[in-house]
């Protein structure tokens, strides 16, 4: 990476990536079959995307927002890199099926006013209405136009200026779920993406035999971040797939590393365990993973028992278990925050017992290495803060160029906290952890956020839609709050019902809860339990003690509705 | 392929059908008697995970292609079981019914 005039804006990198490696493949794009792959040079690319800029500009200028919610693909990736040359501020988010999740993106619409929408012809005409007849309690958007991506392509002008942007100007806004049900946009500035994506080579040691595997999709930071932009910035070859093909069929990951010769590629802990649960034997016949140097899990905590399973089931097939590479990180920080030493393996504490305070041992952590060079991380206590020494349990901080100014239209208070005995301004992750022998080992929240696959979710968000599934469920008593099973985080419900109504079927219950849950959140409950009345934990001002309901599942401890067959069971997590 | 043909001889809509209730039964933990072959899946809380994972169980259960939104494209017991009973192969006079 020692090119002579340093890009300072993701556009002016690309522009430059064209000019010095015009022919060389940027990206392929595979599909269900060989014939719905193809792949584009950095010149192709380059083309394509200034054509769709030049389609762009009336609508929007240098700063202006588009939103991008195109089917993941080609265009997504081709309208994103529209955006940078123009020095929009890109947003990337998913297109609505029907109408779920159209009152979200409603509320990002809202919330970053784009100049446009861009969306393909297939999401064109159900799009306009899903965002025509949304949330009567959201003021209506100014009517934005909604574009989609081919007929900005058909366009024969070109876009051949340079983007002349302000590093410090956001590249693109990564929504994430607010704790008020509002969804919160991290400004990530061009300074941020240069410093993260050169951290990111450095941690990786990304060099000319580097190659790359992608099937997270183009709205999920690692996906973008790590699957569309940091190969432009090492001038390397990527294969992406679409996330639907890869959880239909998980060894379709696999096969495409062998096949790609791929020296690396990243998934949240949900990938790795759907390949230890969903690959068959048979499936693996002549797979040869001996060329994946380096296996990259984030995205949501890694969790050390699948690590092991995923060494074990494919080392028979090549695969170099020193090859597994926990990291730490989140869209406020860009992507990457943490990770260890290249070929070293994953590395767990098989006990970590707190410092001080009479905290039970956490058991079987994963590290997550150091910081990224440039950045300081803290494990911080106490009001006021305190650093803590080794070994202390408290929230991570973090600091370094790759820390987002904020979130869109907020104040940023959680970024930029501080601390004595640390220089610098910090932003508060809201995880919990501890340092150890120099390495960072997360242990979970502080916040009652929930990860699912590697997706946040406030656990107000969730019981609001829950408590309106059914007239039976006590609207204030309503508890989300996460459970691991199988490696994997999810969401637990515990609800009481109302005295009047009884006599309700609890499986009608469970099943309004679980679809009010799916159609708002596309998250299937791992467990609904049905409390007797004033089974909930509260606190003496009534508060929803969250954390104790969860304590309390684990342990098989709620108090249950008597004859809750459901409930009996489902406290003792499967 | 051995197995690919005898699979797709021992199908008829009638297996389709039974394959999917107790695919359903089982994972999403429902009675017998709870699972309408005319309801909609997202009756039953199925998400997008669960929809596209099922594709992929349909998929090797009957080693033929199938897009992981037929869920979406076909949302009930029936409505998948001829779009099945249509990739494998199966005879029309198997997929003749009343509607």
């Amino acid at each position: 990476m020692s090119d002579a005039a340093a890009p300072r804006s993701f556009g002016e990198l690309l522009l430059l990536r064209a000019e010095k490696q015009a022919g060389d493949r940027a990206y392929r794009f595979v599909g269900d079959s060989a014939a719905d792959s193809f792949e584009l040079s950095y010149g192709e690319l380059v083309a394509r995307a200034q054509r769709v800029a030049a389609s762009l500009a009336p609508h929007v200028a240098c700063g202006d927002r588009v939103l991008l919610l195109c089917a993941v693909g080609e265009p997504y990736v081709t309208a994103f890199h529209a955006c940078q040359l123009l020095g929009a501020i890109a947003v990337p988010a998913y297109p609505p099926r029907g109408n779920r999740h159209a009152a979200r993106i409603s509320r990002i619409v809202h919330d970053c006013e784009p100049g446009c929408i861009v969306t393909d012809r297939e999401n064109l005409a159900s799009l306009t209405t899903a965002l025509a007849d949304d949330d009567a309690s959201i003021p209506a958007p100014r009517r934005t136009p909604i574009l989609a991506v081919e007929d900005l392509l058909a366009g024969t002008q070109r876009f051949e200026g340079s983007p002349g942007v302000d590093p410090l100007q956001p590249a693109f806004l990564q929504y994430t779920s607010g704790s008020t049900g509002a969804p919160k946009g991290v400004m990530v500035s061009h300074a941020n993406i240069l410093a993260n994506l050169h951290g990111i080579s450095r941690k990786f040691e990304v060099d000319g035999s580097y190659r790359t595997v992608f099937w997270l999709p183009p709205y999920h930071d690692m996906g973008l971040v790590g699957g569309i932009l940091h190969p432009v910035f090492g001038g390397y070859p990527v294969a992406l797939m679409s996330p639907f093909l890869f959880v239909q069929s998980p060894i379709r990951w696999l096969r495409l590393m062998a096949e790609e010769q791929a020296t690396a590629s990243a998934a949240p802990n949900f990938g790795y365990q759907s390949c230890v649960d969903r690959v068959s034997a048979e499936q693996c016949e002549g797979l040869d993973l001996s060329g994946w140097k380096i296996a990259i899990c984030g995205g949501e905590r890694v969790s050390a028992r699948t690590m092991r399973a995923f060494a074990e089931k494919f080392a028979p097939y090549g695969f170099d278990p020193a090859a597994l590479y926990p990291t730490y990180g989140m869209a406020e920080a860009t992507l990457l925050m943490t990770g260890g030493r290249k070929g070293g393996g994953f590395r767990a504490a098989e006990r970590l017992q707190p410092v001080g305070g009479d905290e039970e041992a956490y058991a079987d952590v994963v590290s997550c290495g150091q910081a990224m060079d440039g950045h300081a991380l803290h494990v911080v206590t106490g009001d006021p803060p305190r650093l803590c020494p080794d070994g202390e349990v408290g929230e991570i901080w973090y600091a370094g160029p790759s820390v987002a100014a904020g979130y869109w239209r907020r104040p940023a208070s959680d970024f930029s906290a501080e601390v004595p005995g640390a220089e610098g301004r910090f932003l508060r992750t809201g995880d919990l952890g501890a340092r150890l022998a120099g390495e960072v080992y997360i242990l979970g929240r502080t916040k009652e956020m929930i990860i699912v696959r590697g997706a946040n979710f406030y656990p107000t968000d969730l019981e609001e839609a829950v408590a309106a599934a059914h007239p039976a469920i006590e609207g204030s008593a309503v508890a989300a709050f996460a459970a691991q099973r199988d490696g994997a985080e999810g969401v637990v419900l515990a609800l009481e019902i109302r005295r009047e109504m009884r006599k309700t079927p609890l499986d009608e219950i469970r099943k309004a809860s679980t679809r009010a849950l799916v159609e708002a959140f596309d998250i299937r409950p791992l467990d609904v339990v049905v409390l007797r009345p004033s089974g909930m934990l509260r606190t003496s001002s009534g508060k929803i003690r969250r954390t104790e309901m969860a304590a309390g599942y684990r342990a098989g401890d709620l108090l249950v509705w008597p004859g809750d067959g459901a409930g009996e069971t489902g406290t003792t997590p499967a | 392929m051995r197995v690919a043909a005898s699979i797709e001889a021992s199908l008829t809509r009638e297996t389709i059908v039974s394959w999917i209730r107790e695919y359903l039964q089982r994972a999403l933990d429902l009675k017998r008697e709870a699972v309408d072959d005319d309801a909609y899946f997202s009756d039953y809380g199925v998400d997008s995970m669960f929809a596209v994972v099922m594709t992929g169980d349909i998929r090797e259960w009957i080693k033929k292609d199938i897009s992981p939104t037929a869920l979406y494209e076909h949302p009930t017991v029936n409505r998948l079981a001829d779009h099945v009973a249509h990739l494998a192969g199966v005879t029309a006079l198997h997929v003749e019914r009343g509607r």
